[in-house]
């Protein structure tokens, strides 16, 4: 059954595909016309860009559908991100799915062992979405089973951002780079201001949420660990590198006192965009909010590495094709024909607080120009994502619990984890 | 005379004790209003000001302006046409139904009545995902009719209406059976315009309840045009995360119309409400 | 909650009487059913069907793409005794969760509003203005209430930590830490509901005879002697009612820790319903999930049954003292 239809997706597109897929310049609007007479092809578009993130994505969009207006147009559903996940299945199931979609990485596996994808290889044979083009890990991060279902739009990793004045007043005119440094920085910019004996300026924010999962992640690769096996059923995240890697940041709220205790959702970002703050590490994502702050001189770097080599967390947006319950070659056709323009126009995505998968684009001159931006890609070598196992986000839930737990000082980071492994091994047994 | 000093005494440890309460209710309301209309640079900007510095329209252009991500004004015309169709529907079948539960003699009368009495100790918890595999399977996904007609089948209305027209004097009927009125005719010549303080207590009451219902609409809906307010608002808030003016900007206008609304119709609310608990 | 039904025959005779006797008494034996049949049919299908659909799908397991397969009784067993499973642990954390809930918010949903109430109802200035504004949030979307809140407990940027802090008071982390989230989970839900039973109160004390204030006035009764033996007791139906649907309502809480805490810190805020609807709609493990929604109904039924029953013996008790004045 699914290999006939694959094999009936192959033939399409040996047929039509190769002339619609050899580019994205204006030739191609022509040869469009002509392979597809004057029908026009309507695809649903879903994903999760909520934020200003959504914007960039529809001038993109606005931009494609006029390039190939009257051939194919592009209807986006945008929802937030947790939503988007629970619905994607099932609408697959009730036959409803959107004809391409764009997804984290580290869904693509689970979302692929369900049969919510449809295969790529087969459709990306003919295309220049090739695999030179890309950063080599994201990739290959896209393959579950040796069925590559995923096509890369970009990396987000997280970053350190940090106050140029409060950095200045305190004599530094670097980021840190090394733990040490980055102690030293956070403790000489922690200070009680106007005297009155309570401290009203931080030198770093150690968010007990969001993101402070993705600050552990980094730091548990920084010391070696491992988050998941690879089957996806076994939690490696406590061992000893990864309690060590959860008590480094908890040490730095309860031992170095160089962060508030107890940081309420995004707290961290107001106190840093108040100028309360020197330092905060959070995603890439960030700097168009930064610069939106009155008053707020910041700049942006590679976090420090806290552990014995370099590792940063990164995410990536992938477009997929949902699976649907009759092909319609017509519409993977031109779902792969916008993938593919996307993926080249990724500048514009650039700007939003993104890293282009593509190589072309990210060696442009143009993203060079962008200082936050470039400065942060220099990460792109040493960037770690999430490990491809259809039950690696089972495992790895209920650490984000355990690491809120241990900063808040609840719990130790061994027994948090512990009980995070316990949990996440027994929900990933009722998944599969 | 002691008593009425007494009084006075009372009346003004109310009138504090309200109003320090009052401030307490009013001050979130008032806050959100000042915050959306700050410029987002000044929104967290300390020292707290009620009076903004600059006044912008720029949040409400914002959010009022991606009319793709954030529609307001189309999910409060959902909300709207949802709650309103449900809640007529609501009243037509349960006006109904319940009038043959008071005044009519039938076969199984007692036995289905009870069954549905039964049912409303039946926590809504226990139906939702089943409901969604029906719903779903007869493609009401994302139609406004998942939200209108499931709760059609609901009781409480059949209860209040019913223990109403019991107390409505069985002569009027009899009067205009004996002139040769129908059963219909008598329905909707004597018994609705006479209930209508019940009718109005249940159209508030579903019209409520729809209106504010967050689970169900969260689940049957997967499309930005599809949305009622509460959930699309959901959204605003991922979109929003720390951009505090404009997620207020777009809280208060999800708070304005039924907050203007009820300015003007506040008598009914209250009376429907409080009939209701006597009711119950 | 009469438990007898009048009957009412003028039908049967009117239809005994007839002249095409068989006839017209088939068409006014069908009319009833006419009346009822729209609202039964919907009531068949989506109130009974879901209610027999969901006792089977809590037999399967059923991940919506694949068929159900049956299994049983395992995913009540999961629940109650396999301590193998997710759901042992995690749908305990989030029944004790929402018990905690119920047994923090709803003492306080009956209590501020009677206050407020019995404030209103001494005619005091401006007791319109007063009744209007406490009601007026719960016309409001639980989402809307709730973030109007998560931007006043704002730890940094917030309203209320900066006023703690103007008093001296070192402001909490409300939506992060304990006990403050369970605290300003139920300060967010009394801002938001207490305009029902506030109305349901005054409508009741409106409906206190005034010469039985005089009265006890009279005998010298104080202020607190007139309220427990005036006021509460001519109270207790309307609190009944109050109390038994504030409860159901606060079983059923999901808006509020979903947009506020998200179920945190950690896990200590997730409710029922977060976790059920996580366990349908994000794991797909609709039979799991489906066991779990009956078991919590059967709490919230248990509960109802209990407070009924109070309501009920509290109606007889009061019909005898009734009769006994």
């Amino acid at each position: 059954m699914k290999s006939a239809k694959v094999l009936q997706l192959a033939m399409a597109s040996a047929l039509g595909f190769s002339l619609v897929l050899t580019g994205c310049s204006s030739t191609t609007t022509k040869e469009a016309s002509s392979t597809s007479d004057s029908k026009k092809v309507t695809l649903e578009f879903w994903n999760g860009f909520t934020g200003p993130d959504g914007n960039d994505m529809k001038k993109i969009v606005d931009g494609f559908n006029k390039q190939y207006e009257g051939k194919i147009e592009i209807k986006t559903q945008t929802m937030k991100w947790d939503q988007f996940y629970d619905k994607i299945r099932t609408v697959v199931n009730s036959g409803t799915a959107p004809d391409v979609a764009a997804m984290h990485l580290d869904q693509v596996p689970r979302m692929a062992s369900k049969g919510v994808l449809t295969p790529l290889d087969d459709l990306l044979k003919d295309s220049d979405l090739k695999k030179e083009d890309f950063i080599p890990q994201v990739w290959d991060a896209g393959i579950y089973e040796s069925k590559r279902y995923s096509v890369p739009l970009d990396v987000h990793p997280i970053a350190l951002y940090y106050n140029v004045d409060l950095l200045k007043k305190e004599g530094f005119d670097k980021p840190p780079a090394t733990m040490a440094d980055f102690v030293k920085i956070a403790k000489a910019t922690t200070k009680d201001t106007d005297g009155d004996g309570k401290i009203d300026q931080w030198g770093f924010g150690m968010p007990t949420l969001w993101p402070a999962n993705l600050m552990y992640y980094s730091t548990l690769r920084q010391f070696g660990g491992e988050s998941v096996s690879k089957d996806g059923m076994t939690a490696l995240y406590n061992d000893d590198k990864g309690v060590k890697a959860l008590q480094t940041l908890s040490d730095l709220i309860y031992k170095d006192k160089i962060s508030p205790e107890k940081i309420q959702a995004d707290g961290e970002v107001t106190l840093f965009k108040q100028g309360k703050m020197a330092m905060t590490i959070n995603g890439i994502w960030m700097i168009n909010g930064f610069k939106e702050q009155q008053g707020l001189n910041f700049a942006a770097a590679a976090i420090p590495q806290f552990g014995d080599m370099p590792a940063t967390w990164a995410n990536s947006h992938n477009f997929v094709i949902p699976k649907q319950k009759k092909d319609d070659p017509e519409k993977t056709k031109a779902a792969i024909t916008f993938i593919n323009y996307v993926t080249s126009n990724s500048i514009e995505w650039a700007k939003g607080g993104q890293i282009p998968a593509k190589n072309s684009v990210r060696d442009s001159a143009e993203f060079k120009a962008l200082k936050e931006q470039s400065a942060i890609a220099e990460q792109v070598p040493y960037l770690v994502f999430p490990p491809a196992s259809p039950t690696y986000v089972d495992v790895w839930a209920p650490a984000e619990t355990a690491i809120n737990k241990a900063l808040l000082g609840q719990m130790t980071p061994q027994a948090a984890l512990d009980e995070a492994k316990d949990k996440g091994e027994k929900a990933a047994k009722a998944a599969k | 005379m002691a008593l009425k000093s007494e009084e006075r005494t009372t009346k003004w440890v109310s009138f504090v004790f309200l109003t320090v309460v009052a401030i307490l209710w009013m001050a979130p309301l008032l806050w959100i209003i000042s915050t959306s209309f700050k410029p987002e640079g000044q929104a967290i900007q300390l020292p707290l000001r009620w009076i903004p510095e600059t006044i912008t329209l720029e949040n409400y252009r914002n959010v009022l302006g991606d009319t793709e991500q954030s529609p307001i004004f189309l999910w409060f015309g959902n909300s709207l046409f949802i709650s309103t169709l449900h809640t007529l529907l609501v009243l037509i079948v349960d006006a109904l139904a319940a009038y043959a539960y008071a005044r009519m003699a039938f076969r199984g009368k007692e036995i289905i009545f009870w069954t549905l009495m039964a049912t409303m100790m039946i926590p809504t918890v226990m139906n939702f995902i089943p409901l969604y595999a029906i719903v779903d399977a007869i493609h009401w996904i994302d139609t406004p009719w998942a939200m209108i007609v499931p709760g059609l089948g609901g009781v409480l209305g059949i209860f209040l209406l019913r223990s109403f027209y019991e107390g409505i004097p069985r002569e009027l009927e009899e009067a205009a059976r004996i002139d040769g009125a129908s059963s219909l005719q008598i329905f909707v010549r004597i018994i609705l315009p006479l209930s209508k303080p019940a009718l109005v207590t249940l159209a508030l009451l579903t019209f409520l309840g729809n209106w504010n219902d967050f689970l169900w609409p969260l689940i049957v809906t997967n499309k930005v045009e599809t949305r009622t307010l509460p959930v699309g608002l959901s959204i605003l808030q991922g979109a929003y995360t720390t951009q505090y003016a404009k997620l207020m900007a777009g809280t208060v206008l999800s708070a304005l119309p039924v907050l203007v609304l009820f300015l003007f119709s506040q008598r009914f609310f209250v009376k429907g409400v409080s009939m209701s608990g006597i009711k119950g | 909650m009469k438990t007898s039904v009048p009957v009412e025959p003028n039908l049967q005779v009117s239809a005994a009487r007839s002249p095409k006797k068989s006839r017209t008494f088939t068409m006014q034996s069908i009319t009833p059913y006419l009346y009822i049949a729209p609202h039964l049919l919907f009531f068949l299908i989506f109130l009974v069907l879901p209610t027999g659909y969901g006792v089977y799908l809590s037999l399967h397991d059923w991940d919506l793409l694949r068929p159900a397969k049956f299994v049983g009784l395992e995913n009540y067993y999961d629940i109650f005794f396999n301590k193998d499973s997710i759901d042992y642990s995690e749908f305990w954390n989030a029944c004790w969760n929402t018990f905690k809930f119920v047994i923090f918010a709803v003492p306080v949903l009956i209590l501020v509003p009677l206050l407020l109430a019995i404030a209103i109802d001494t005619k005091t200035w401006g007791s319109g203005f007063f009744r209007a504004l406490f009601y007026a949030p719960s016309l409001l979307s639980v989402v809307t209430a709730v973030l109007i809140w998560v931007w006043m407990f704002d730890s940094n940027a917030g309203l209320v930590n900066y006023y703690l802090a103007k008093l001296g008071i070192t402001g909490v982390a409300w939506l992060a830490d304990l006990p403050w989230a369970w605290i300003a989970l139920v300060i967010i839900t009394v801002w938001w509901t207490i305009g029902r039973n506030l109305i349901i109160f005054l409508a009741g004390l409106n409906d206190i005879p005034d010469d039985l204030h005089e009265a006890a006035k009279l005998d010298g009764a104080g202020k607190v002697s007139r309220f427990l033996n005036v006021i509460l007791p001519g109270l207790r139906g309307p609190m009944l009612f109050a109390l038994v649907t504030t409860t159901i309502d606060s079983f059923n809480i999901f808006g509020q820790s979903m947009v506020a805490t998200q179920g945190g810190p950690g896990t200590e805020t997730k409710t029922l319903i977060m976790y059920i609807r996580e366990a349908a709609f994000g794991s797909y493990r609709m039979g799991d999930a489906a066991a779990m929604a009956i078991v919590m109904g059967m709490f919230m039924l248990i509960v109802s049954v209990v407070q009924f029953g109070w309501i009920n013996r509290d109606r007889s008790g009061r019909k005898r003292r009734t009769q006994a004045e």
